[in-house]
């Protein structure tokens, strides 16, 4: 029977797939930190540096009160990349919103000021405006892209990923593979090479064509998550191949079983081992290959049904894969995310592609 | 977990979460970029939480609610109100191309419930946590809790002594 709970999860599941570019969002949420972090002055000083730096490219400049050096002016600008009006889709409209150091309360005082109550339109409106050059009649709250977003983009344009961001961290020693893609991103803006090649192709670099392909890299990025992570895998236990969440799928398994950084922590010690980035995946693989470790996990383990559905979607079905697949095996659709996620899980193939 | 290592691998479940609660893909970026940014800034005190996910989720809950709250709940059921009238109101064979649809139908209604209402769905089914659990998120009993689900099922006409859920969409056009 075709329960409450059943149609819920499913209508969930088939509305909820994000379809972002993780990599522009948690760029975001560090410029929405260090904007609150600084006081309007320290901005306003330090503006001019920061508008030498080609932070946004496709032609998408600083907020003109920054890079005019002029604390006070009315308004942010943004050079028109190509086009006017209508030449952009949504989604550049927002980031270029966004990035130019706008955020929600700003959209607010804007839908104020031109008497409109959808935020979300008036965020795009607002966008194509800074994208054809024209200024907006509130500041940006906060300051646009600084350097370090920029070299993280930097480091996943040129087709790294998270997990070249990992070894990156473990080769130079790093504190964490943020700074690892931080210290790449830089080498790779100063044509400098890297020791290791890209998992992926390079990407645009440009933000303003950016977005259009954002869904495309965005699956680019987990597919080839996957296929390193098979090859790293290959004959070492030889079962698991699937990824949760874009994490390798020791590190999935260390942190599926309850594990965090106090027992990576705990295992360096046990293992005299320094780099905790290590000490996760030999871990994780220890885990998959079915044995157990030294120290017990902190937390709980994830319940298995979440882990298996999250392999689902990691391994990019969606909700009209479930649906198809569960016409096959002739169960709900939900039943079909979680069988379908353990198989994935045991390295079965389903018998449909993504 | 350093605060990028946790929200490179959490962030997609986020959104995901987000957008179930808010019903909107842009609205669920903007809160869970809001609620990242304030763990991020209290990231010591996240990372000691017995679960540092449910912490950031609760910040997510919190940060969709008091939004809501702050704006546009009109316009969000406006939209929602205006996808149901024009949603297609099959009622002959059903298959699984008819249950597409018919999310489609009940993901519209969803957007017309109280935000309140909505959240005790989201973690009652999406999250599948039960009435107590919900009830200490939400800062409610759990006997609120049940009233919601059960103004919420009845607004989407899923009340499970309507036996036949999949009868549901005929009878309301």
């Amino acid at each position: 029977m075709y329960e409450e709970r059943e149609i819920l999860l499913d209508t969930f599941d088939a509305h909820t797939d994000p379809n972002v570019d993780t990599a522009d969002v948690l760029a975001r949420v560090d410029a929405i930190s260090r904007s609150r972090r600084r006081n309007r002055w320290v901005v306003q000083v330090t503006g001019v540096s920061l508008a030498t730096v080609s932070l946004i490219a496709g032609g998408m400049a600083l907020p003109s009160w920054l890079s005019d050096g002029a604390p006070g002016g009315q308004a942010a600008t943004v050079n028109a990349a190509s086009g006017g009006s209508g030449d952009h889709t949504q989604a550049q409209e927002r980031s270029a919103f966004f990035d130019a150091g706008y955020n929600y309360a700003d959209a607010q005082k804007l839908a104020a000021i031109w008497h409109e109550t959808n935020i979300t339109r008036v965020k795009a409106e607002a966008g194509q405006k800074l994208l054809d050059g024209e200024t907006l009649p509130v500041q940006p709250s906060g300051d646009a892209i600084a350097p370090a977003d920029k070299d993280v983009e930097a480091f996943f344009n040129a087709g790294y990923d998270y997990n070249d961001a990992v070894t990156l961290a473990g080769i130079w020693h790093t504190t964490d593979s943020y700074q690892a893609k931080i210290k790449g991103g830089k080498k790779i803006e100063n044509d400098e090479s890297l020791p290791i090649p890209p998992s992926g192709p390079t990407g645009s670099s440009s933000s303003s064509s950016a977005s259009s392909t954002k869904i495309s890299k965005l699956a680019t990025k987990k597919m080839l998550i996957i296929k390193k992570a098979e090859a790293k895998q290959g004959g070492a236990s030889g079962a698991t191949s699937g990824t949760t969440d874009g994490l390798s799928p020791a590190l999935a398994a260390y942190f599926n079983a309850g594990y965090d950084y106090t027992n990576a922590q705990q295992l360096a010690s046990a293992w005299h081992e320094t780099n905790l980035e290590q000490v996760k995946a030999q871990a994780g693989q220890k885990l998959l290959d079915g044995e157990s470790l030294p120290v017990q996990p902190s937390g709980q383990p994830a319940p298995p049904t979440d882990s298996a559905v999250n392999t689902f979607f990691a391994d990019g079905y969606d909700y009209n894969d479930a649906v198809k697949l569960a016409s096959i095996w002739n169960v709900s659709t939900y039943h079909a995310k979680v069988e379908g996620g353990k198989k994935l899980q045991t390295g079965e193939t389903l018998p449909i592609q993504p | 977990v350093t605060f990028a290592e946790f929200a490179t691998a959490r962030l997609p479940a986020l959104l995901r979460y987000a957008i179930a609660l808010t019903g909107d893909r842009d609205l669920a970026q903007d809160v869970v970029q809001e609620s990242l940014a304030k763990a991020q800034a209290n990231w010591r005190r996240v990372e000691r939480a017995n679960s540092p996910d449910a912490y950031v989720r609760q910040i997510v809950l919190n940060e969709y609610l008091s939004w809501r709250r702050r704006w546009s709940v009109r316009n969000i059921q406006a939209a929602g109100e205006q996808m149901v009238v024009l949603v297609d109101r099959r009622a002959a064979t059903r298959d699984h191309a008819d249950a597409v649809v018919d999310g489609d139908d009940l993901w519209a209604r969803l957007a017309t419930l109280p935000r309140k209402q909505r959240a005790v769905l989201v973690l009652r089914y999406y999250e599948q946590l039960d009435d107590t659990e919900i009830a200490s998120l939400l800062d409610c009993a759990p006997a609120t809790v049940r009233s919601n689900a059960s103004k919420a099922l009845k607004t989407l006409r899923l009340n499970s002594d309507r036996n036949h859920a999949h009868s549901l969409e005929t009878s309301d056009v």
